[in-house]
C-alpha cells in the first residue's frame, strides 16, 4: 500500500544516488559529520573572500585602465615631432592593433577679423579608439535637420565619428571666442571648414603643449588643404593603437629596437598601462586594506581547514581500515579520498564563488559614491584565483595531514591502537607557511614583502611556543609542590594535570589561538 | 528469522575431523579454503621478543565453521588477523583460497579478500556517519556488479532491519548493529567469513540470536565460517572448536578439560 509506494520512491531516488561518482556519493554522506562541513565552510569562505575581493580590486583595475585608456587615446600612443617611421605602423599592423593617425597642431583659428590660438587636431578613421566623441546633440551634424524632441532631451549625444572632409568641431569655449554658429565658416590656415559641430566631451584630450588652447577637430583629408605642414610650425605627430593585452605586448616588443635606433630619438611611447594615472589616495588604502583582509581571510579559513582536516583524519583512520579490509588498494583508497576531497574543493569554491560575486556587488554598492569611474562587469580571472586558493589552502593546510590515511593498516580494524603515526608537526606547519607564503606573494604580488612577513609569523610562533612550554612546564611544578594540599587548590590541580597530560595538544590550540588573534588585529 | 539453528552437527564435525588429519600431509585437498602451515607469529616486546603464536597448523574445509578458543591475551586476534591476511607471519605460509599469503604484499592480500572474506567484529565497527543501508554497501562500492543496492537492501531484509535501513547506527541497539555488520560481512556472497568475538559485546539473549543468524547463513550459503570467541556455548555450535594454547591450536572436544577461557559469557573484559 502507501508503505509499498513509499519504498520504491526512496528506491528510486536512491538509485539515481547510486549513480554518481563513489567519491561524490561518499562525499555527500560525510557531509552528515560536523568535520566535513566545517572544512566545506571554511573553505568556501576562504574563497568567497578571495573572489569578492579579487572581483572587486579586477574591476577597479580594469575600469581604471580602461578610463586611463580614453584619457590617452589608446592603450599604446606614440609621439613624434617628426613624421612617424612607417616601419611603426607596419610594427602595429602585424601585432593586430587597430590604428588612427592623428596630427596636433598649435595655429590660429579664424573667423574674419578674430583670431583665437587653438590647438587643432587632424583626425583619421577608426578615431577615436577608445570612448566616444561627445558633441551637443543640437548640433549633432549626422542626425540631419529634423531633430526629435526625444533626441532633444538628452544634452549630448554620443557617436564614434570624425567631422566629414571640410567641416571643422570646436569646443563651445572657441565658438564663443570667435563668435561662431553651426554653420559658419572658419578658416583654419589657408582651408576654410564649416563649423558643424560643438564638443562636449572627447577623448585623449591630455595634448602636452597643445593643453591650455581651445580645441578644434577636423578632417586628416584636409590637412594638406590647410597648408599648415610648414618647417618650423609646432606640431605633433600621434599614432593611436588598440588591442588586448597580448597583441599589445607584441606590438612593444616589435617597436623596441625601432624606439632605441638613433633617427627616433624624439619618438615617445605611452603606454594606457604605465602612465596609467594613480589611484585617489582613498581609494589606494582600501585596495591595500582589502588585499591584507583577503589574506586574513585565506590564514583563519586554513587555521580552520588544519583543524578540522584533523579531526576529519582521525575518523577516516577507521574507514580507510575498513576499507582495506574490504579489499581495497592503497592506491584506490588514496585516489577515492583525494576524488573525495577534490569534491568538496570544487564545491566550496562554486558556492563560494557565488557568494563572492554576491559580496562583490555589495563591495560596490557601498564605495560607489567613492568611485570616481564606472567599473566594467566582472572578469573570470579572480574566480580562477578563487578555486586555486582553495586548492592551495587544503593541499597547504591539510596535505601532510591526509597523508596519514593512506597509511593505514587492515589491522587496525582488529588492533585499535594501530593508527599511523600523526603527520609531523614541524611538515604541517613547514607546508602551510609554505603555501601561506606563496599565496602572500600571488596576491601582493612582492616577493620581499611576503618572505618577511612569513618569517617574521614563523618567529612570533616559535617565542610563543617556547613561552608556551615554559609556562606549561612551571604550571606542572606548580600543581606538583600543590599535590596533597586539599580545599581550592583541587579544581587548579586537575585543570593543571590536564593541561600537562595534553601538552601537544595545548600548545597546538595555544598556537591556533594566537594565529587567529594576529590575523585579525 | 528462524531461530532453528540447531547446536551439533556431528556428522560433520567426524568428517571434518577426518580432512583435518590429512591436511598436513594432502595439500591439495580439493575444498581447503583455508590452509596454515608451521605459522609463527613474534613480536618485539619491551627488551625481548614475546611469542604469540609456534608451530601452528590449521586447514579448514569449504563450509567449515570453527571455534577458535583461548584465555585473553593467548593470541586469537592476532591468528585471527594473519588468516585474514591483515598481516604477515614471522614464520609459516597461509593459503587463502589456494593461494599463498607468503607472495603477496599487502595490496595483493587486499585484493584477495575483495568480495571474498567477510568480517564481524566485537565491536560492529560500523562506520558513524553511513546509514545501515549505506554500512552494508560498503563492501560492494569498491568493484560495484549489478544493482548493488537491492542486495544490500535484500540483505538487510534478511537480517530483519528492513524497516530500519536509512537509520544511523546509534540509533540502533547493540544487537541491530550487528545485524547490520552480519549483513554487510554477507552481502559481497564471499566463501569465507571471519568472526572476532561477535557476541561480546551483547547480552547473553541477543549474542544467541546473532549466533543463529551466523550459523544459519553459514549452513544456508555454504560459507565458510571461522569465529573466535570467548563463549563456550556459542563454541560448540561450531563445526569444530579449537584451542589457542602455548601458541599452537588443539583440537577442544566437549567433555574433556574446560579450556582456560575466561570469563565464560565473554563481554566484560577487553
Ligand atoms: N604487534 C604487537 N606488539 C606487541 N604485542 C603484541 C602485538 N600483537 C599482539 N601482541 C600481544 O600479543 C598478545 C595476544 O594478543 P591478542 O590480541 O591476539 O590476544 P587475544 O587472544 O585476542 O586476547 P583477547 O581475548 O583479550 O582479545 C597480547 O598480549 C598482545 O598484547
Ligand atoms: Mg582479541
Amino acid at each position: 500500500m502507501s508503505e509499498a509506494t513509499a519504498t520504491s520512491s526512496t528506491r528510486s531516488r536512491r538509485s539515481r544516488a547510486a549513480r554518481l561518482p563513489l567519491a561524490l556519493r561518499g562525499l555527500m554522506r560525510d557531509l552528515r559529520a560536523s568535520d566535513v562541513r566545517a572544512l566545506f565552510l571554511a573553505l568556501m569562505l576562504a574563497v568567497a573572500a578571495t573572489t569578492m575581493i579579487g572581483f572587486f580590486l579586477d574591476r577597479l583595475d580594469r575600469g581604471l585602465t580602461r578610463q586611463a585608456g580614453q584619457l590617452l587615446g589608446g592603450d599604446l600612443v606614440l609621439e613624434s615631432s617628426n613624421p612617424l617611421d612607417p616601419r611603426f605602423t607596419q610594427a602595429f599592423e602585424e601585432a593586430g592593433l587597430t590604428m588612427s593617425p592623428q596630427l596636433g597642431i598649435v595655429s590660429m583659428a579664424s573667423q574674419g577679423d578674430n583670431f583665437v590660438l587653438s590647438s587643432l587636431k587632424a583626425v583619421s578613421s577608426g578615431y577615436p579608439l577608445m570612448g566616444n566623441v561627445e558633441l551637443e546633440s543640437d548640433a549633432e551634424p549626422n542626425a540631419g535637420a529634423g531633430q526629435t524632441d526625444a533626441a532633444n532631451d538628452e544634452a549630448s549625444d554620443a557617436r564614434a565619428a570624425i567631422p566629414p572632409p571640410g567641416e571643422a568641431w570646436v569646443v563651445p569655449r572657441l565658438a564663443m571666442a570667435l563668435s561662431l554658429e553651426l554653420g559658419d565658416t572658419l578658416t583654419v590656415g589657408r582651408k576654410q571648414l564649416t563649423l558643424t559641430g560643438l564638443i562636449t566631451r572627447e577623448p585623449d584630450q591630455q595634448g602636452g603643449f597643445s593643453e591650455f588652447s581651445p580645441r578644434l577637430m577636423f578632417n586628416m583629408a584636409d590637412l594638406d588643404a590647410t597648408g599648415l605642414i610648414q618647417p618650423g610650425s609646432r606640431r605633433e605627430y600621434r599614432l593611436l593603437a588598440a588591442g588586448d593585452p597580448a597583441q599589445v605586448q607584441q606590438a612593444r616588443e616589435a617597436i623596441a629596437p625601432l624606439l632605441a635606433s638613433a633617427n627616433n630619438a624624439e619618438v615617445r611611447l605611452k603606454d594606457v598601462r604605465e602612465d596609467r594615472p594613480r589611484l585617489g589616495r582613498s581609494l589606494e588604502r582600501a585596495d591595500k586594506y582589502l588585499s591584507l583582509a583577503g589574506l586574513v581571510a585565506v590564514l583563519l579559513a586554513g587555521v580552520a581547514v588544519a583543524m578540522s582536516t584533523r579531526r576529519y583524519v582521525e575518523r577516516h583512520l577507521d574507514s580507510a581500515a575498513l576499507w582495506r579490509c574490504f579489499g581495497a588498494s592503497q592506491r584506490q583508497l588514496s585516489r577515492l579520498f583525494a576524488a573525495q576531497l577534490g569534491w568538496l574543493a570544487l564545491l566550496a569554491s562554486t558556492a563560494g564563488a557565488v557568494l563572492g560575486l554576491l559580496g562583490q556587488m555589495g563591495l560596490v554598492a557601498l564605495l560607489e559614491r567613492f568611485l570616481p569611474l564606472e567599473l566594467p562587469a566582472p572578469g573570470l580571472l579572480p574566480l580562477a584565483l578563487g578555486i586555486l586558493t582553495a586548492l592551495a589552502v587544503l593541499v597547504g593546510f591539510a596535505g601532510p595531514m591526509l597523508l596519514r590515511l593512506r597509511q593505514v593498516s587492515a589491522l587496525k580494524v582488529l588492533r585499535r591502537e594501530l593508527a599511523p603515526m600523526p603527520a609531523s608537526a614541524w611538515i604541517v606547519v613547514a607546508m602551510a607557511s609554505l603555501v601561506f607564503g606563496a599565496l602572500m606573494w600571488l596576491y601582493s604580488g612582492d616577493l620581499v614583502l611576503a618572505a618577511g612577513l612569513l618569517v617574521g609569523g614563523i618567529i612570533g610562533l616559535g617565542v610563543l611556543l617556547v613561552v608556551g612550554h615554559l609556562l606549561l612546564a612551571l604550571m606542572v611544578r606548580i600543581v606538583a609542590r600543590m599535590r596533597g594540599q586539599g580545599g581550592w587548590s583541587r579544581p587548579i590541580r586537575i585543570a593543571g594535570g590536564l593541561l600537562a597530560r595534553r601538552r601537544g595538544a595545548s600548545l597546538g590550540q595555544l598556537v591556533a589561538f594566537a594565529v587567529t588573534f594576529a590575523a585579525v588585529a | 528469522m528462524s531461530h532453528n539453528a540447531s547446536i551439533n552437527d556431528v556428522p560433520l564435525t567426524s568428517d571434518h575431523a577426518s580432512s583435518d588429519t590429512q591436511s598436513g600431509a594432502d595439500i591439495s585437498a580439493p575444498k581447503a579454503v583455508l590452509e596454515v602451515t608451521g605459522l609463527a607469529q613474534r613480536v618485539a616486546s619491551g627488551e625481548g621478543r614475546l611469542t604469540i603464536l609456534e608451530q601452528l597448523e590449521l586447514c579448514v574445509n569449504a563450509g567449515e565453521s570453527v571455534a577458535i578458543i583461548g584465555a585473553s591475551g593467548s593470541g586469537k586476534s592476532t591468528l585471527l588477523g594473519l588468516l585474514a591476511g591483515l598481516d604477515s607471519p614471522t614464520e609459516g605460509d597461509i593459503r587463502l583460497f589456494g593461494t599463498s599469503l607468503a607472495g603477496l604484499d599487502e595490496d595483493g592480500r587486499a585484493a584477495l579478500r575483495a568480495g571474498q572474506v567477510g568480517f564481524v567484529f566485537q565491536n560492529f565497527q560500523l562506520l558513524p556517519t553511513l546509514t545501515a543501508l549505506e554500512n552494508v554497501l560498503m563492501p560492494l562500492e569498491l568493484a560495484p556488479q549489478g544493482d548493488i543496492e537491492a542486495k544490500a537492501r535484500d540483505w538487510l531484509g534478511r537480517v530483519g532491519l528492513a524497516e530500519r535501513m536509512d537509520h544511523l547506527p546509534r540509533h540502533l541497539s547493540g544487537g541491530e548493529q550487528q545485524r547490520v555488520a552480519i549483513a554487510r560481512a554477507f552481502v559481497a556472497g564471499p566463501g569465507l567469513v571471519f568472526a572476532d568475538e561477535p557476541t561480546g559485546n551483547l547480552d547473553t539473549a541477543t549474542g544467541d540470536r546473532i549466533a543463529d543468524l551466523l550459523f544459519t547463513l553459514n549452513r544456508e550459503r555454504g560459507t565458510t565460517l571461522i569465529l573466535v570467541t570467548h563463549d563456550l556455548t556459542l563454541a560448540r555450535r561450531c563445526d569444530r572448536c579449537l584451542n589457542l594454547e602455548a601458541g599452537k591450536l588443539v583440537e577442544w572436544q566437549d567433555g574433556t578439560s574446560a579450556p582456560a577461557v575466561a570469563p565464560l559469557q565473554g563481554g566484560q573484559d577487553v
